[in-house]
Parts: structure tokens; sequence; C-alpha cells
């Protein structure tokens, strides 16, 4: 029987009408038509459906959607402010990270609940931040590479005149 | 995969509704197990009943003398960022950093890993060595507490009923002197189920020259998680030197009961035993010796 | 970071081309950052059905009968379709028709589709997709390379089970062998291997208002698409169009058909817009695979260190559809010698029909499963001759003016000598040494 959820995803309040059993990832995208969360196994190998609830990363496939009620959801969809891509994503592109795609929103948002905690990673702690990510295009590296990037370019924006070493 | 869902704000509530299901409920800690068995229809159950809403259960705490506290729905991730972890129970954190991806771990609770009752829990070697207790209700409704290695009843299963729940799991602060080590060995170092797995803890004399006190425990090689006590003998109250570490490992291989299965022949499993508990008994030594401290990840 | 060796190349390529050598963006890169990339799975269109399949799930087996009318009875439920229900030819195959879009008698691997449902939501296709009886007899299955061979074995296809016969033939094998000072023998075997692209596969099929039908699928190659969906289906290639929708990754596998036939089919029979998108246990049983190999090679070399002969035998399992099979096995037998030098060649391959999950495809294309036994077999005979390995590589490797096992003159695309060379540059800049390995029992 489908009952109504209250979500909070990407600072909106947004009702959905599911059942209990159906996952985050599912509601996101069937109900919210928020399809950038992809679906690639559906049991947490694979990690295309990362998004942030309460500000952790997590394979939104496997979170119930009744447990995400009245927490804060945050896809992909609310990365770019007023069209402009966050560095991640415009990082991701310049340095070739992107290739099919499919797994790029979620490693996208990997990194990102990354750069949120710790603004100035080393490459090993990127390579762990999204070793639950899956990608079998580009073999990581240039990923690895555009995470640091976006790194270099946020700490500048940020006023702290990291950028230069 | 339809199911009920209930989300009860009191142990009380909980447990009833797992008693008026006869059965046919399961409790949620974290998911990431029974949401996947539901899914691919390999458990069967008509109800979960949500546990991580109750006050207290998703809480843990770690404090000098009072060891560390462990709520049964405690995000595993909560664990492996918390120094004072690392710091204290190196063996617990370098297990719960290898279970699944960081994005699951942030599901994922200890609770749950132990309930799942997999050989290859990759917590419960660690919690074993660690001299964790379980803290659980009865199906009728009593508080008792048992140690973890105990917990285990075979395969799946628990010494929890139907109606149980595991509350919390509790560790004492180490003794001085005292070091511990987990490692596991995976074709991937990412993402991937244990082949075999080994941890030890090891408490040494004041000068760093003797073993006063040795547990060692296995995954992945018998029923359940094991504790290899022969392996053990050889150690206590002996210098940890290589050769004797050595002999050690040749000792749990024997004490183990693996099977063939898709990630290895009983045979490798052994021979990994072999291998692991060396590593583990060395590091957990090295770690004695250095107070029984390690870097933060 | 260390010094690229190949910086100097790209230095020098930098000035003669306009985009070799550069840095170039994507032009699909940014969409795809932003999530904003709609995949088939990721589309929606008003009063869209969703499609299931139901399973072979058994290697081989005779269908007696199949029971669909508790299937149609599930709420929701709009069609559930059988091979009967099939207005066209109900075959397809790359090379040649030998796959089935729906099992007719037969089926020949657990990949295998058997029957079809569209439904109001994916929960209710599963239902109705569990609630299909089918009635088998089960048939011996052909899963080893010495069953496919076995002549009294039963016939996956009408053909027997050894679909292609090839050979490699070149020199004189046994003045070859008479001139090898050393000879080393092996088996070899690769397994097979799914490409696992991350995303599923997925079709999206509906019929515009003047006939048409269009077939939205993540696909590598939609011409040869339509025509295989075209026949199958009954319909003039006209009266079909395939859209290229983006692909989250192929590697090879969407060469083949995946998702089209049956969505078009669903889509046909409903006169509603289908929407059929794998799970991924679906995506791992079902489609293209890369072939394993059984590779049985003999290889010799001089006491001057020139490789002398190779004789080879490679089985390669296709499993019950040819797909590329016969291309891909073929050339791991035309790659046998890698790409070295050698006078005199034997090799036959071997096109063999299994039980097992079709092969097809995959990055490579059979040139790699030849390359693990090539290039054991050349760090073993370096070891037998006491030589470096890359030395003995650099003495027999293919430079322009030769020939190719096959005949073919190398030109100056031939890069073999100029890699191993900057190989060894690398190793001797930096003092790098082979470990020499363990001395052989």
């Amino acid at each position: 029987m489908k009952q109504r959820y209250v979500l909070r995803v990407n600072g909106r309040g947004m009702e959905a009408a599911a059942e209990a059993h159906e996952s985050l990832l599912d509601v996101l995208r069937e109900n919210l038509r928020l399809t950038g969360s992809k679906k690639g196994c559906n049991e947490a190998e694979c990690g295309s459906c990362t998004v942030l609830l309460d500000g952790r990363p997590v394979v939104s496939c496997l979170v119930l959607v009744p447990d995400a009620a009245d927490r804060d959801v945050v896809t992909i969809e609310a990365l770019a402010t007023d069209g402009v891509p966050h560095p991640i994503q415009r990082q991701m592109v310049e340095q070739g990270g992107v290739q099919c795609g499919y797994c790029t929103p979620g490693m996208i948002m990997s990194a990102y609940a990354l750069l949120l905690d710790n603004p100035d990673p080393t490459d090993d702690e990127i390579r762990f931040a999204i070793s639950g990510n899956i990608c079998r295009c580009t073999g990581y590296g240039k990923i690895v590479k555009a995470v640091r990037a976006a790194a270099v370019e946020m700490k500048g924006q940020a006023g702290n005149g990291g950028a230069a070493s | 995969m339809r199911f009920d869902y209930f989300e009860p704000d009191s142990l009380d509530e909980a447990a009833d509704l797992l008693r008026e299901g006869g059965g046919t409920r399961k409790p949620l800690a974290g998911g990431t197990d029974i949401v996947i068995q539901l899914r691919r229809r390999a458990a069967r159950c008509e109800g979960l009943v949500n546990l991580k809403r109750i006050p207290g259960l998703a809480d843990w705490s770690c404090a000098r003398g009072d060891g560390l506290h462990i709520g049964a729905c405690t995000p595993m991730r909560d664990l492996e960022t918390a120094a004072a972890v690392a710091g204290g129970y190196p063996s617990l954190c370098e297990a719960i950093r290898v279970v699944g991806s960081l994005q699951l771990r942030n599901i994922a609770s200890v609770g749950g890993n132990l309930c799942n009752a997999s050989p290859s829990a990759d917590t419960a070697p660690p919690l074993m060595v660690l001299d964790a207790m379980a803290s659980y209700r009865t199906d009728d409704g009593a508080e008792q507490s048992l140690p973890v290695e105990d917990f285990f009843a075979g395969p799946g299963t628990s010494v929890l009923g139907s109606a149980g729940l595991l509350l919390s799991v509790d560790l004492p602060e180490p003794a001085p002197h005292t070091g511990d080590a987990f490692e596991r060995f995976t074709p991937r170092s990412a993402m991937d189920i244990a082949i075999a797995s080994a941890a030890a803890s090891v408490t040494l004399d004041a000068e760093g020259q003797r073993v006063e006190a040795v547990r060692i425990a296995l995954g992945a090689v018998a029923p359940t998680p094991i504790r290899a006590v022969r392996a053990e003998e050889r150690v206590v109250e002996k210098e940890p030197t290589p050769d004797l570490l050595e002999q050690a490992g040749a000792v749990a291989m024997e004490e183990c009961s693996p099977i063939d299965d898709i990630r290895g022949t009983a045979a490798y499993r052994k021979e990994l035993v072999r291998i692991l508990v060396r590593r583990v008994l060395r590091r957990a030594v090295e770690r004695a010796r250095d107070g029984g401290r390690t870097e933060t990840p | 970071m260390s010094e690229d060796p190949s910086t100097e190349t790209a230095e020098e390529t930098r000035g003669a081309y306009s985009w070799i050598g550069k840095n170039v963006t994507k032009p699909d890169a940014l969409e795809k950052a932003l999530g904003a990339t709609e995949y088939v799975g990721d589309m929606v269109v008003p009063g869209m059905l969703h499609g299931k399949i139901l399973w072979a799930d058994t290697p081989h087996a005779v269908i007696k009968r199949i029971d669909t009318e508790e299937a149609a009875r599930v709420p929701g439920v709009h069609a559930v379709l059988t091979a009967a229900d099939v207005p066209g030819s109900n075959r397809f195959g790359l090379a040649v028709l030998d796959q089935c879009a729906l099992a007719e008698e037969r089926v020949r691997s657990v990949g295998d589709a058997v029957a079809l449902v569209a439904a109001e939501d994916e929960e209710a296709a599963e239902e109705a997709v569990a609630k299909i009886r089918v009635h088998k007899e089960h048939l011996r299955p052909i899963l080893t390379y010495a069953d496919a061979l076995d002549p009294d074995a039963p016939k996956i296809h009408d053909g027997g089970n050894v679909f292609q016969h090839t050979t490699v033939r070149k020199g004189d094998l046994d003045k070859g062998i008479r001139e090898s000072a050393a000879i080393v023998e092996n088996a070899y075997h690769t397994h097979r291997m799914d490409h696992v692209p991350m995303e599923p596969e997925a079709g999206l099929a509906y019929v515009d208002p003047s006939g048409v039908l269009n077939i939205l699928v993540g696909t590598q190659y939609p011409y040869r698409d339509r025509r295989q969906i075209a026949p199958a289906l009954g319909l003039p290639m006209n009266k079909v169009r395939v859209i290229q929708a983006p692909i989250g990754g192929g590697f090879g596998r969407k060469d083949d058909i995946t998702a089209e036939i049956h969505v078009g089919l669903l889509a046909l029979k409903t006169r509603r817009p289908v929407r059929l998108v794998y799970t991924r246990e679906e995506s791992l049983v079902a489609n293209t695979k890369r072939h394993p190999m059984a590779m049985n090679f003999r290889t010799g070399a001089g006491a001057d260190g020139r490789l002398t002969f190779l004789d080879g035998d490679i089985y390669g399992d296709t499993g019950a559809g040819v797909s590329l099979g016969a291309y891909v096995i073929k050339k791991a037998g035309i790659h046998a010698t890698g790409p070295y030098d050698v006078p005199n060649i034997r090799v036959d391959t071997y096109t063999l029909y299994t039980n097992n999950l079709t092969s097809g495809a995959m990055r490579g294309f059979g040139v790699m499963q030849a390359a693990v036994a090539h290039e054991s077999q050349m760090d073993q005979l370096a070891h037998k001759l006491g030589m470096s390995p890359l030395e003995f590589r650099l003495k027999n490797c293919l430079k322009p003016g030769l020939a190719s096992s096959t005949g073919q003159l190398m030109n100056e695309g031939c890069g073999i000598e100029a890699t191993l060379r900057r190989i060894k540059d690398y190793m001797s800049a930096r003092d790098l040494r082979f470990k020499r390995p363990e001395a052989a029992s």
C-alpha cells in the first residue's frame, strides 16, 4: 500500500507516494524524476546511485524510502548553482574523467562528500573515497586528477590562495 | 519484494512487532544485507522492523576507563572515522574499513554484521579478540550478555530467537602493552568478501619480551567465526619470535575447517590462515611494543 | 610526477595535427557530469509500459509447453508473449541467424529468453513472469571443449558443434622443429568474462502515428540492429527506426542485439510505448561475453635466439550462438604468433558451440587470449635460452619489411620495436632489471 513520504531533497520539501519497500533511489528516479542518480547494480556494489543523506554519502539503492523520510538528501542535480557547474563537475570534464558517463554522477557525489570533510586530500585519500564507485572506462587516473584539481580550485575560490605550490 | 515496514520508538514495541510476526518479520539495523537478500528472494520475510530510530540504539561512546560501547545500530562509518576507535581498537577499525564501500558503511551497522552471522563477517574476528560482550534481549524480554565468540550458532544464525534483539557490543579498555591487528585476503582491495580473515590481540609483559595473553580469531574458514585456541596456547608465555609466530600460523591452519566454494578451495583457505595469523600476530606484537596505539587513518 | 617518456612524441605530433596529441574535451561530458544525460533507463514516455523477460534458466532443454494464462491474469498486465507471438522470423545473430528472439522448441543456454511480459509497472511484470509455467525436458548440456568435440554429443545446432575450423600455415614446420635449440610446450586456458558496462542493457520502443516502430537503445551499431530487428519481427526495413541513445559503456557487447527485438515486439503487440531495463543479474546472464579459449602451444627457438616455429591449436567456446565468435576465434589464430616473426607456423582454430553463455565481441577481439599464450611462451623460451626476455623479444619482433603470420607485409605502422626500445631505455635510465625467474625444476 502506497504511503506519502516527505523528503527534503536538494533543500526542498518533496512528497512522494511510495511503498515502504521501495528504495530512495527508485523514488528519486521514478517519483521525483531526478534521474542523475543511476541504477547500476541495485545492491551496493557499484556506487552509481551515491547521494548524500544528512551530509554523508550513501548508496541510495539500499536506503528504504521510509528510512530517508525527514532527512536531508542531496543529489547530483543540486551541485551546479545557477547553471554554473561545480568545480568537481568542470574538472571531470576538463581532465577527461568522463567517458560513458554512467558512473559519473555517483563518482562526483563521493568526491563531493570527501571535499566537504577534507578540502585538501592526498591522492590516496581520494582513491579511498571513490573506492566504492566502479568505473569501467577511465581506469580512475583521470578521475583522481580531476578531484585533486577541483580541490585546488575550491581552495582558491575560498580565498585561501591554496592553489600555489 | 513486498513487505510490511514498522518503525518502533522503543525496544518493547520492536519486540512486540517481531513477536506478532511469529518469525515472519526481521529487524532492520542497517539494511545492507537483509534488503539485498529480500530483493534476490534469498530470504523470506513479510515485514521489516526498523530499529534505527529507537533512542540510544545507534549511539556509541568511548571514554578512558569505560572501554568502547557500540549501540547495535551504530553505522560502521561512525566508528571508522573516530580517532578513539582507531587508536584504541585498531583491529576493529581495520576490519570496518574493508566492509563494502564507504557509502555502504554509512548505512551498515556493526550489530547487523554480527546478527547476519556470516562466517566471513569482517567485524567478528576483531570483536572476538578484543573480548567484546554482546548484550541482547531474549524472546521473552530478558536482557542478557555473552562473549561475541559465543554469539554465533552457525552460518546465518545466532543465539537470538525470532523476537530477540542485539542491543550493544561492549569492549573493555585494552590492558597496558596490548596490541591488536586484523587482516583479510580478497582478490580486490575494495568491495570484496573475505576468502579468509584473521585477527589477533597480544598483551606483552612490561619489558615487551614475553606474551602474557593472546587471542586469535579466524573468519570465513568455519561455519562461524572461530577462536584459534591451540595457536594461542603455542604463543602464550613465550617470547614472540618470528619462528614462534610462524608456528602459531601452522597450528591455526589445522584448527579451522574451511569449505571449497567459489571464492577459494579449503586448501587455499588453510594456507591463507597460516600466513594471515603470522602477520596479525607480528603486527599485534609491534603495536603492543608501541604502547598499543596506531596511527589515525 | 616522474617524466613521462611519451612526452617527446606527443610534442612532435602536437604541431603536425589539429587534434592528435591535443587534449580535447568530449562534447557530451558536461551534461553527463551534471547528471542531465538521459540514458534509456532514465527515459519516461506518457503511457509507457514496463517489459520483463522470462529467461530459460537451464542450459539445454526441449520446451514442451508454456502456460501463460495465469500470468496474463495478473492485474496491470497487457501482454504475455512467447515465440508463437513473434510475427517475423524470430531469428537474429551478427554472423549467422542462430539465435531466437524467444526460444522455440529448444533452449540452448540459460541466457535464452523464453517469454516476455508488458505491464503497467515493473512489479506487475515481475509477478507475471513468475507465474509463467514452462514445461521442459532437459537434454544433456554441452559445457566443455571436450563435450563440444565429442562426435556423439547432441548437436546444439543442425550443423554440429564445431561451427568453424580455420588454419594458418607458413613455411615448413618440420624444418623449424629440426632447427630448434629450445622448445616449450604448454596448455593455456582463459576464462569467460563479462564486459560489465555500468549501464545495464535497456530499450524503449513505441510505434509512431505513421506505423514506424521506433526503438531507443544504447547500441554500438543502429543500422545493423535494424537489419536484424526488421526481419525478426516481420517488418519492412523502412518501418523500423533505431535511435541510438547514450551508451553507458559497451566494450563490444552492445554490438549485438540486446533489448531491441524484445522491447520492439512488446510495443508492436501492446501499441503502447514499452521500456525494458535489465537488472545487473540479467545483464550478467544474458548477452555476449568474452570467449573462453583453450590454447595448446608448442614454440621453438634456435641457439641464435631466433624463433623457429609455432605449432598450436586454439579452441574457442562461443556458447549457444556464434555472434561474432567465428571472427574472434579466427583472429586469435591469426595473432597466435603475436608481434613476432615466426618462419614456420601451424595453427588451427575451432569455433565451438556449447550450452554456455554466448560469447561475442569484447575489447581486443581474440587478440588478448592469444597474447596470454604467446607472451608466456616468449618468457619461457627466453629463460630456457638464458636470454633477457626483452632482448629475446627485440630479436624476434616484427619490423618493416617482415611479414605477419598471414603474409601481411609490415610497413611504417609497425611499432613493436620502437615500443620495446622505449622500455629498454626506460629501464636502463632507472637501472631496472628483470627479476630472473626461479629455476624451473
